[in-house]
């Protein structure tokens, strides 16, 4: 059983008025359990639409939609839906309301209805995960915290329904580069610990080169790449195709290659091209040994 | 004379629960006509104080900020640098106050009180040269970020500003308009307007002839881009490299040499060659 | 996906009547709506309708774009009329039962009360249909102007409807992402009572006026930046001009509304019997 499957979904805003927009065309799109999906395309191209589908946010006009389990478009799978898909949504810290971040992170848990010491347990595991020590936040109120913090606290938010996927849209817009890093790193751990599947809807190829297992490209409401970091970026038509900026170690191979040194087109990380380029200088000296070997 | 004085600079705020908060200490710079420089630093490092201070909004708890000659804590000469500093906000929904685009563009030049005839112009000049002037008819609400914030970007240029503040006017757009503005300023730039832009996107900074760091409502450095990512000052400010640079910094580690600091991906290429070719 | 409020009702096409100047069509439309008041004949709801159709005909609107907004107030119309036919006792009785009477009097009053109603919302919906709030708004705020001598502060008024205007979709906008992300977290908003359902608004009211008052506060200081307050000698960009069809327009209703007025006051429902011989 996949996690989330998809299959021929067309969603249509405003239809049948002069402002109709088709921001769904016949999308399949398999996520297994264990994957980290990034989610890729430019405004508009219908990121939003499609993960709004997943915990039936928005309810599928045409198509199937199969999370966990759960049809989608069915009225009575809906709330334990909401609760199997954790979704952070952009700028979540514009959506905390209580007035200490304890009770806030309890909304979730509390909305599903579970007992009181089991409330309590996932508050604390969830304050404690993303780096918002119980102790010290639970009675501070949430918008006294620093932009960061805020952040964190409205994923723990999130987290504290322990759900089996975790859909994030552009969980480091706006974030300084220490608070981007923060997040990142937080969303591996909460991978690893909490949520197995991940889909990060992000514009930050770099970001999405180093973490994602997979990315799957939107352009125009239509699914134009889909693959592994190597394979969608390495295939430079492709992702020109598909709109994609490419991350820096590609760009870098691409200035690299015109001027004649040639690594693979699969270096799309910092890292591989590091790599890359050490053993480019390895092969070259010892080609260069051997020739002056024959001379000899 | 320099365009922009800033002497000894200190601000600071009441918080919520009364204290006196300080957000700038003792800062002082000057910034001459032509400039193009990033000021950057952590969130709460005091970028976004010390943006309002440039027009007014703000003025010095002590110290000086002299823009062309004119004390921004005397009243008087309020308006008259707001007009020659324009400055454009970090949320592109909200510094917009007209619902349609070149109504919007107009409100600068309707306040000081600029005659009918010529604001058409200004607002026809400000829309074409953010690219906007197809949309002028048209709501703002229906457009990307990056236009909105080209749309906000004119507003401020119908005042015929001389030096544009930026006031991280790029971090909520993603990458496309992200260029788009970048693209802007920079043509604004060659055209001889002064730009100070606060960001935390190293990719701009490496445009800047200049950086200004800050940490603790202090400056940490104050150099030209090269100088400014060779030193340790970035990381110790929360700041990260830009990417070539950091790419550059881990090849070193494994060996490579380059000669200079490598900033830009050109400059990382070019390094490259030279040890690879 | 919500409408843009810069068009509301606003129907997207090019007219004769969507040219127009918003403050001609806001006079005309009071006019309209004076002139019903006087109609009290079948004939003048011939002729109003017969007006109505041939400025629906010029807007190059769809019927039903029109009679939606009727079907707002639908119930308003059934509601009024229902308790007309039955509360008006003057005249011959048609039908009786128990203590129930309908007579023809209250037969003609219910009819016309009516056509009144609907030919009224009709009427009004044209102004909205044909003209963008943002016109409406500048309409109003040239229109007062004669105001500022009695000290009105017109200006400021009109800054506020035209900012209303322009945050009333942003405010929406984030309402939808609210209100979506606390859905997310498995808050309903249509179960329990209506406690219930109070407080289960609160997870987005709360942050909707926390986010609210921050906008407030760039917006004040983007609008600072931007020299509000500079001079009282504030100029405008659009200066409104009324033009050759506008002046017709205005000559076109008048005629209308001395066609009214002379129905009821000078033929006196003879026009009626002409047409409707012994119905009437």
């Amino acid at each position: 059983m996949s996690a989330i499957s998809i299959k021929n979904l067309t969603y249509v805003y405003s239809k049948k008025t002069p402002y109709e927009k088709k921001a769904l065309d016949n999308v399949s799109l398999q996520i297994e359990e264990g994957e980290f999906v990034g989610l890729v395309g430019a405004t508009g191209s219908g990121k939003s639409t499609l993960i709004q589908h997943f915990n039936g946010l928005i309810r599928k006009q045409e198509g199937e939609v199969v999370v966990d389990g759960l049809d989608a478009s069915k009225k009575k799978s809906l709330k334990n839906l909401r609760f199997r898909v954790g979704m952070v949504f952009q700028y979540p810290e514009y959506q905390l309301f209580e007035d200490t971040v304890a009770k806030d992170v309890a909304f979730g848990p509390k909305n599903m209805k579970l007992p009181k010491d089991e409330i309590d347990r996932r508050v604390r595991r969830a304050m404690e995960v993303v780096g918002l020590p119980y102790d010290e936040f639970a009675g501070r109120s949430p918008f006294e915290l620093s932009g960061g913090e805020k952040r964190r606290a409205a994923i723990a938010g999130v987290i504290a329904m322990e759900p089996r996927i975790l859909v994030l849209d552009e969980p480091v817009a706006g974030l300084d580069p220490a608070g981007r890093r923060e997040i990142l790193e937080l969303i591996l751990k909460l991978k690893a610990e909490v949520s197995p599947t991940v889909v990060m809807v992000s514009h930050y190829m770099d970001d999405l080169a180093e973490t994602a297992s997979r990315i799957v490209a939107l352009k125009d409401g239509r699914i134009v790449a889909d693959g592994t970091p190597e394979e969608v970026f390495g295939d430079r038509e492709k992702a020109a195709e598909a709109g994609l900026d490419l991350p820096t170690a590609a760009k870098i191979v691409d200035a690299l290659a015109a001027r004649g040194i040639s690594l693979e087109k699969t270096v799309v990380t910092r890292r591989a091209l590091v790599n890359g380029l050490v053993k480019y200088r390895k092969d070259k000296s010892d080609g260069n040994t051997k020739a002056g070997d024959e001379n000899v | 004379m320099s365009q922009i004085e800033l002497s000894a600079v200190s601000y600071s705020y009441r918080s919520g629960d009364g204290r006196a908060l300080r957000a700038l200490r003792n800062v002082s710079f000057t910034v001459e006509k032509g400039e193009f420089v990033v000021l950057a630093g952590m969130n709460g490092s005091g970028k976004s104080t010390l943006a309002k201070l440039l027009n007014g909004l703000y003025v010095p708890s002590s110290g000086s900020v002299v823009i062309d000659g004119m004390d921004t804590r005397d009243e008087n000469n309020t308006f008259e640098i707001r007009k020659k500093v324009g400055m454009v906000f970090q949320n592109p929904d909200n510094q917009t106050v007209a619902t349609i685009i070149e109504d919007d563009v107009a409100f600068g030049p309707e306040n000081i009180g600029v005659p009918r005839e010529e604001i058409v112009e200004r607002v026809n000049w400000a829309l074409d040269v953010v690219g906007m002037s197809d949309y002028r008819g048209r709501s703002a609400s229906k457009l990307s970020g990056g236009q909105k914030q080209r749309v906000a970007i004119a507003g401020v240029l119908a005042m015929k500003p001389e030096v544009l503040v930026f006031d991280e006017s790029t971090s909520m757009l993603d990458p496309e308009g992200r260029r788009e503005i970048m693209q802007v300023a920079e043509a604004l730039n060659r055209s001889g307007i002064t730009v100070i832009s606060i960001t935390h996107n190293m990719d701009e900074a490496v445009l800047a002839d200049r950086i200004i760091v800050l940490k603790k409502g202090k400056i940490a450095a104050d150099g030209t881009p090269k100088e400014v990512f060779a030193s340790s000052v970035p990381e110790e400010c929360g700041l990260c490299l830009p990417p070539a640079a950091a790419v550059a910094r881990e090849l070193g580690e494994a060996g490579f040499v380059f000669d200079d600091t490598v900033v830009t991906e050109e400059e990382l290429v070019e390094g490259l060659c030279r040890q690879l070719a | 996906m919500f409408k843009d409020i810069a068009f509301g009702q606003y129907y997207p096409v090019d007219s004769v009547i969507h040219r127009l100047d918003a403050r001609i069509k806001l006079v005309l439309t009071v006019m309209f709506v004076v002139a019903i008041f006087f109609v009290n004949t079948y004939f003048g709801f011939m002729l109003t309708a017969a007006f109505l159709l041939l400025v629906i005909l010029l807007a190059r609107l769809p019927m039903l774009s029109v009679l939606k907004s009727v079907r707002a107030v639908l119930f308003i119309v059934v509601f009024a009329a229902v308790i007309n036919l039955f509360m008006i006792n003057e005249g011959t009785v048609l039908w009786s039962w128990k203590s129930l009477h309908i007579t023809d009097t209250a037969v003609h009053t219910t009819i016309k009360m009516t056509l009144r109603l609907v030919l009224l919302i009709s009427g009004a919906s044209l102004l909205s249909l044909t003209t963008t709030p943002v016109e409406i708004s500048d309409g109003m705020e040239s229109l007062m102007k004669p105001l500022k001598f009695i000290k009105v502060p017109v200006h400021d008024i009109a800054m506020i409807m035209s900012i209303a205007l322009r945050f009333i979709p942003t405010l929406f906008e984030e309402t939808g992402k609210i209100v979506s992300a606390q859905k997310a977290r498995g808050a309903s908003f249509d179960t329990g009572g209506l406690i219930a359902r109070a407080k289960a608004l609160l997870p987005v009211l709360i942050p909707l006026f926390v986010n609210s008052f921050r906008r407030a506060d760039e917006l004040a200081f983007a609008m600072d930046a931007r020299c509000y307050n500079a001079t009282d000698k504030r100029t405008k960009m659009k200066v409104m001009k009324l033009r050759v069809a506008d002046v017709i327009a205005f000559f076109v209703v008048t005629a209308f509304f001395v066609a009214i007025l002379l129905d009821r006051y000078y033929f006196v429902g003879a026009l009626d019997k002409l047409m409707f011989g012994g119905l009437v």
